[in-house]
């Protein structure tokens, strides 16, 4: 038996949320390429703790807000 | 150049331009000198190098994620090569300490190959991948024919339109997944049979440079059909999950 996880994330809901800033606006605020966040939307990375911090204040919200943990046993 | 390039939504950094430029610059002065090839290994490894010693700082913390993973795959497919390689030449009674330049040069080719496109793929994902690759073989393809057909007008259109399929499969490769995979596995197939690379598996495989051929023209097209056919599985089977899901809330 093997405990996987997914994280799933409300990042987009959060871009809208703050006057619809676009991929490219959060990517310059936090640092980093518009890939980076678009791949963290889509769900394909998982961000450092250091950059989610920077993305939830960022969006002035928390990263708890943000980003869920959903785990789930895989009966391998 | 730069603006050229940010309208295919590439944002390449300046270093990563200059050791294209001198990749590029060390494989056309080779003809020149064959030590000038040192550029090309500069430009390729140099920035890494640079980037893990800390003396360069261009990448976000997503981008060094691809290239360490790529890196890994890379060390993983090219060490077994160099195995198979050492552990044939031994077995022939060459020695490891003979082991002829082609062979060599298909595990350059094969370890950059595989970082390549190890790092696109994590980065960019199936579909933007195969797309790029597909533009790029377009334009490398058009280039050619121009250079190729200058003389005549009529040639030139001809040779051009082969291009033509490239670009539109780099269009199909958003829009069907499965059936661009397909496609790019069958055209991998077909320059395969073409251009009679299946004679690497005659009596003289390294003959014409043809592992080398086969890793730079087969293998993108084949590794991003596969790619792609992945990620049609995988999504797929991710709707397949959110209808189980679907389903099981409204009973």
């Amino acid at each position: 038996m093997k405990a996987t996880f997914n994280i799933q994330n409300k990042l987009k809901l959060y871009r809208v949320m703050a006057g619809n800033m676009t991929q490219q606006d959060l990517a310059e605020r936090v640092g980093t390429t518009r890939q980076t966040i678009v791949s963290i939307e889509k769900g394909r990375y998982s961000p450092s703790v250091g950059l989610a911090l920077q993305i939830a204040q960022a969006l002035n919200t928390t990263v708890d807000e943000l980003f869920k943990l959903e785990t789930g046993d895989d009966h391998a | 150049m730069h603006s050229l390039i940010a309208r295919f939504k590439w944002h390449p950094t300046l270093p990563t331009i200059i050791a294209g430029v001198v990749v590029v610059a060390g494989f056309v002065l080779m003809e020149v000198s064959g030590w000038f090839l040192i550029l090309a290994g500069i430009g390729t490894f140099g920035p890494g190098i640079l980037r893990e010693l800390g003396l360069l700082n261009d990448q976000d913390e997503f981008q060094r994620q691809a290239a360490h993973r790529a890196g890994y795959h890379a060390f993983l497919v090219t060490g077994l090569l160099a195995f198979i390689f050492v552990a044939g030449f031994r077995a022939q009674s060459q020695g490891a300490s003979n082991i002829p330049e082609e062979s060599v040069t298909t595990i350059l080719a094969l370890l950059w190959f595989v970082w390549f496109i190890s790092s696109l793929l994590d980065y960019w994902g199936p579909q933007k991948t195969a797309s790029r690759i597909l533009i790029a073989f377009g334009i490398a393809w058009w280039v050619f024919s121009i250079a190729d057909s200058l003389n005549s007008v009529i040639s030139f259109v001809m040779a051009s339109l082969v291009a033509v399929p490239f670009f539109l499969m780099a269009y199909l490769s958003k829009k069907w997944p499965m059936l661009s995979g397909i496609l790019l596995i069958g055209f991998a197939a077909f320059f395969f049979y073409f251009f009679h690379l299946y004679e690497i598996l005659g009596p003289d495989p390294m003959a014409k440079g043809r592992p080398v051929v086969i890793i730079l023209f087969v293998g993108p097209l084949l590794a991003s059909g596969v790619a792609l056919l992945r990620m049609a599985k995988q999504s797929e089977d991710e709707d397949e999950l959110e209808r189980d899901i679907s389903e099981a809330g409204v009973k």
